[in-house]
């Protein structure tokens, strides 16, 4: 192929291979071909989600937009002056989705049979918007009814409440759908704006993984990508503090048993290697993992169920470390947890309990390579966040026990850290 | 041989399901029995919970959990679930391809004798569980039957189910009852364990590259060591209801935002033809509610703009089909009618050979990348448990491709309203 650079990317260990592609019209392509699997993932993503509440134009000013317009603009594209794209794929069989997150929005179908069309038919719909007034206000029913179920939602509502407790100014304290007054400001006009603006070539990725081959992508890609000029976008500067909003919120809803998040607000300038990332999922194992002293006795004692967890919550200028679950006592819990905390900073990790942990987590590692699902979306999330898929699985041999220590210290600081409970009516 | 589905019976109603294959970098091994589900299925629902907690040689959840994370990792999952009348009790592992070890040792293998402890090597004192285990789980029993309510979707969807089957076994909780849970002892719970080994239809599925001869002859070894007694497995029924009679409707209130309606139907399927006709039913329920091209997502959805959900689904074993959707209550009526009118069209013959190729493309699709996860193809095993034959997935499809409009025509025509369920948000809207 002309124009077009292919890089091979191998791990010995897990003996496979993809390829990065970087195509003449900005857009970045990632093939992943899986021998004797009869189906094929392919993810179309943009770097566009509803933490963009802002059109930031290189060396412009920064104009805003509605909250839940990258969401709103995900449905809104599988329609179409003609057939939409829901029918196209009757046509063929396969399954198409799309999802939007923080910081992205992906399009997607998976099939075992007609690929080229099914990927010709992703590509063509992505890039031809198709927006009116009436259609506009169709889906604002529709999303109307979204955003109600999400309301009804004890484990959503309990994060986003949290999310409000923790950040003052950045739009991750913001619903994904926006709310029912917000989406009301939705224009066909603003759609086409967002869309001209975050869906050019440079801002996206293609991620195909499963039955196929570089060859067969690239075809599909010569046919069906047609040239467009590539605007480059800032996301905006949030100005958010260090400091949380207020340390506890409580909702009522229809639940049987409290739930609660408790979360741990990080500075977020600067790059977040993977290692850092890494050291940070042990360590949460480490502390609250169910092999930990603590899990034990909070689980003996009846203070947590089966639903408890933890996470690494970051991207685009937020991070945070939350534990979240179901509980009659979520103060008890949260002061077990603190307390936790400032114990392992004061006596150090155990070599044998961080080996241990460490293994798990090669192992957990290794599993993350069957899905083509999981595997086409986190070509699609690793790209955006600047890493390789591979790099991952390297860094657990490299990792030890005194940069865990050394990662501890500089996060989870239980000065800073907020509750969020939802009780029941 | 490679890549195919083999069964073999390692002692009567024990049977172990394998597929080999090198292309995944996980193996799976799963533990399942099968029985009747009862009107308080409490004493058998708590049974694969714990058990998952811990086993002789690893007396507690944190020591069980250590192991499993020195054996990189491995997930050991419990579940209880309904498969018609049927109760199914399942502990499932995901483990990494012994070719992985960093130090030779043969993973499958190893998670399949500590799956094997834990079923057949409970941590028990002579004929009853530990005391302080029992309590503890009959608390997050309470809470997993609580949780449900916490997930609307879901306490409408079983609200609908005891409702219309209110006189069937089916309309019991897979989790059991609350006073059930709270009636149980460490004896009752070793009597109900006793009685599942030991009259339970039981399957060991096995997926990966491991040597399931070798499993096989573990199992049986565990089966001979813990004294089981086999002779034949309990007889596993299911009644199936062919017509409703009378509609039933039933309104409730919570305070939550969005109404949740739930439609239950009589498929028209007797004990009889259940699995004759699942081919052609299935594609029914597909056109009416499946995919996005279905009539239900077509309509109710895109045109009338009455929701974000409202889809239909087949109750194969049970001979039902239920449609949920989530609306505002005062368009309940609205929906109700609208799906309705969907069902009366397509029993009016009003169908294309566009709509069954949808469907049927849809279906194939579906039912071929069943091969490509371990976990789908102990899935697929597991849903063939109760079957009379193993069937494919490749199959069931043939049988799939071959349903023509008249049959699905005639499918629709025989599906009668049993139960409409609605439970209202009285939550003011923001």
């Amino acid at each position: 192929m002309e124009n077009v650079n292919i890089r091979e990317i191998k791990n010995e260990l897990l003996g496979d291979s993809y390829f990065e592609i970087d195509h003449k019209s900005g857009l970045k392509i990632l093939v992943y071909p899986k021998d004797g699997y009869a189906s094929t993932y392919a993810v179309f993503g943009t770097n566009y989600g509803s933490i963009d509440t802002f059109i930031k134009k290189r060396g412009e000013d920064a104009v805003p937009i509605p909250e839940g317009t990258a969401h709103f603009l995900e449905h809104k594209l599988f329609e179409s002056e003609e057939l939409d794209a829901f029918e196209r794929f009757a046509k063929t069989g396969a399954s198409a989705n799309a999802y939007t997150s923080f910081d992205k929005t992906c399009y997607l179908f998976m099939c075992s049979s007609n690929f080229e069309q099914n990927l010709g038919i992703l590509l063509d719909f992505v890039q031809h918007p198709y927006f009116t007034q009436k259609t506009v206000e169709k889906e604002q029913g529709i999303i109307g009814q979204e955003i109600r179920m999400y309301q009804d939602e004890p484990s959503w509502q309990v994060l986003f409440n949290l999310l409000r407790c923790l950040y003052h100014k950045h739009p991750v304290n913001i619903d994904i759908a926006g709310t029912a007054e917000s989406i009301s400001h939705i224009t066909a006009d603003m759609l086409y704006e967002c869309y001209n603006t975050f869906y050019s070539p440079c801002n996206m990725v293609l991620a195909c993984v499963g039955n196929t081959t570089v060859d067969e992508v690239l075809g599909v890609v010569e046919k069906y990508l047609e040239p467009k000029e590539s605007i480059a976008t800032e996301r905006a500067d949030y100005g958010e503090p260090f400091e949380i909003v207020s340390n506890y919120y409580e909702e009522k809803l229809s639940v049987s048993i409290p739930l609660f998040s408790l979360g741990f607000k990080e500075h977020a300038d600067g790059e977040l290697s993977l290692k850092d990332r890494i050291l940070t999922s042990i360590l949460l194992e480490y502390i609250a993992g169910d092999t930990s002293p603590l899990y034990e006795r909070l689980f003996s004692e009846g203070l947590i169920n089966t639903s408890f967890g933890s996470e690494y919550f970051m991207g685009p200028g937020y991070r945070a470390v939350l534990f979240s679950g179901e509980s009659r006592d979520p103060r008890a819990v949260e002061s077990a947890i603190k307390d936790e905390i400032l114990r392992i900073k004061r006596d150090g990790i155990d070599p044998e309990d961080f080996e241990r942990i460490r293994r798990m987590h090669y192992g957990r590692a290794i599993m993350d390579y069957n899905d083509v699902d999981g595997l086409a979306n986190e070509l699609v999330a690793s790209y955006f966040e600047g890493y390789h898929l591979f790099d991952e699985i390297d860094a657990y041999k490299t990792i030890t026990v005194t940069e865990a220590q050394t990662r501890l210290c500089a996060q989870l600081d239980v000065d800073n850290c907020a509750l969020s409970v939802i009780k029941e009516v | 041989m490679e890549n195919s589905y083999e069964i073999t019976q390692v002692a009567p109603g024990v049977r172990i399901y394998s597929y080999k294959t090198s292309r995944f970098k996980t193996g799976r091994i799963s533990f399942n029995i099968a029985l009747p589900l009862e009107k308080d299925a409490s004493r058998n629902a708590i049974l694969p919970y714990i058990l998952n907690r811990s086993c002789r040689d690893y007396p507690t959840y944190r020591e069980l959990n250590k192991k499993l994370a020195g054996l990189y990792g491995a997930t050991l999952t419990p579940s209880v679930s309904k498969a018609g009348e049927t109760h199914v009790l399942r502990l499932s592992m995901t483990m990494i391809d012994s070719k992985f070890a960093l130090d030779d040792e043969d993973i499958i293998l190893s998670c399949a004798k500590l799956l094997f402890d834990i079923v057949f090597n409970p941590n028990t004192d002579k004929d009853e569980f530990c005391e302080a285990e029992v309590v503890r789980e009959k608390q997050l029993m309470l809470d997993r039957l609580e949780s449900e309510k916490n997930d609307k979707r879901v306490y409408a969807l079983r609200r609908c189910e005891q409702i219309m089957c209110e006189n069937e076994r089916f309309s019991s909780n897979a989790y059991g009852t609350t006073d059930g849970i709270a009636a149980l002892t460490p004896k009752s719970i070793y009597e109900a364990y006793k009685n599942a080994l030991e009259t339970g239809l039981i399957s060991v599925n096995v997926v990966g590259s491991a040597n399931a001869d070798e499993i096989a002859r573990l199992l049986g070894e565990y089966i001979t060591k813990a004294e089981i007694n086999r002779t034949a497995h309990v007889e596993l029924h299911t009644e199936i209801i062919e017509n409703a009679d009378e509609i039933k409707r039933v309104e409730e209130e919570l305070p939550v935002n969005q109404g949740k309606l739930v439609m239950g139907f009589r498929a028209g399927m007797t004990e009889d033809t259940r699995e004759s006709e699942y081919a052609v039913m299935r594609v029914m329920t597909d056109i009416f509610g499946g995919g996005t091209y279905s009539r239900l997502f077509m309509n109710v959805r895109e045109k009338m703009s009455l929701c974000y959900y409202c889809s239909a689904r087949l109750l194969k074993d049970k001979g039902i089909i239920i449609v949920q959707s989530g609306i505002e209550n005062e368009n309940a009526q609205t929906a109700e009618k609208e799906i309705l009118n969907q069902l009366e069209s397509l029993a009016n013959g009003n169908i294309t050979k566009e709509d069954i190729k949808s469907s049927t493309l849809a279906l194939r699709e579906a039912f071929t990348s069943l091969n490509d996860t371990p976990e789908d193809i102990d899935a697929w095993a597991f849903i063939q448990l109760t079957s009379q034959v193993f069937e494919t997935p490749q199959e069931v499809l043939e049988k799939i491709e071959k349903v023509t409009e008249e049959q699905v025509v005639a499918a629709a025509k025989r599906v009668t309203l049993d139960t409409v369920y609605m439970l209202k948000g009285t939550q003011e809207g923001e």
